[in-house]
């Protein structure tokens, strides 16, 4: 089970790239934008198909849910517009080491001053040296740039 | 090394990118404990979608004749996200949160670094060399330090 879930997960890792490489080639041809805009619809077709097939497991009782938490949505948007602006100007798998790194050390920020309500959980070191490599990483390939986008 | 203004734009963007989804993440899982996993991702899909619509119209340079003449294919990027949200969540319960998110990673980074070599979707190439691999690599490593 553990092998087969691990491998499900790598492969998740691979369905996400798939998602923003398909996303930033609609957004070639309609605008970044535009590829979000057609993201977020077919995902909710998709979502809304297996809602009704029978997959959902929770309910949608509203009361007593902050107004912030419906606002991630709408962030997603931008996220989207964001990759898809992005793959074609520095490539997918330099776009994913800054994206991952910039979201990895956030994250750790927000836990190390207890943001958005958490408990505080102090950085570690860690943590920090895997910042420091992912940017040295991220340094090696921003330097390395072979082909694509000479125009 | 030949940097050009564009690369740091989208070094920014991608940085951008992901300082949100650091927010973002967290919002979306609190809604999920209120509605349902399944129920959650479809609202923030949804909610998305409707949000979006006006941007694309006001100041998008959306035309309906490109997107008919896009390969059908280039529209399930969406549907693919809704699978993400689905088998995550099931491999967190068995493998837990740190095995599955550096798997996770290492394989979105791989097969970007795949998809880059070889052209997908019409994007432009970015071809593998041996400072690159490094690269990759020390960032991969990166990656697990940070995990740990």
């Amino acid at each position: 089970m553990i092998i087969l879930f691990s491998l499900l997960a790598f492969v998740n890792g691979g369905f996400l790239m798939l998602s923003q490489l398909l996303n930033a080639g609609l957004g070639l041809r309609i605008g970044p934008f535009g590829g979000s805009l057609v993201n977020h619809v077919a995902g909710a077709l998709f979502g809304g198909l297996l809602l009704v097939v029978g997959f959902g497991a929770g309910h949608f009782v509203f009361s007593g849910v902050p107004v912030l938490y419906f606002l991630g949505g709408c962030i997603g948007v931008f996220i989207v517009a964001l990759f898809n602006y992005s793959v074609p100007l520095v490539g997918a798998a330099f776009m994913s080491v800054l994206w991952t790194s910039a979201q990895l050390f956030v994250s750790s920020l927000i836990d190390h001053f207890g943001w958005l309500g958490s408990e505080p959980i102090p950085i570690s070191a860690s943590r920090l040296v895997g910042v420091g490599l992912l940017a040295l990483g991220a340094y090696l390939v921003f330097s390395a740039r072979g082909g694509g986008n000479e125009a | 090394m030949n940097v050009k203004p564009q690369h740091l734009v989208g070094v920014g963007t991608s940085i951008l990118a992901g300082t949100l989804i650091a927010f973002v993440v967290r919002i979306n899982a609190s809604l999920g404990q209120h509605l349902g996993l399944l129920e959650s991702s479809f609202l923030i899909h949804f909610i998305g979608a409707v949000f979006a619509l006006p941007i694309v119209l006001v100041w998008g340079r959306f035309s309906r004749d490109q997107l008919r003449a896009a390969p059908r294919y280039l529209l399930l990027g969406g549907v693919f996200g809704m699978l993400i949200v689905i088998i995550s969540n099931a491999a967190v319960a068995h493998l837990g949160m740190v095995l599955t998110v550096g798997l996770f990673l290492v394989g979105n980074l791989l097969f970007a670094a795949v998809a880059d070599h070889f052209c997908f979707f019409g994007l432009p190439v970015f071809r593998m060399t041996m400072r690159r691999a490094v690269g990759l690599m020390v960032a991969g490593v990166g990656l697990i330090f940070v995990l740990l």
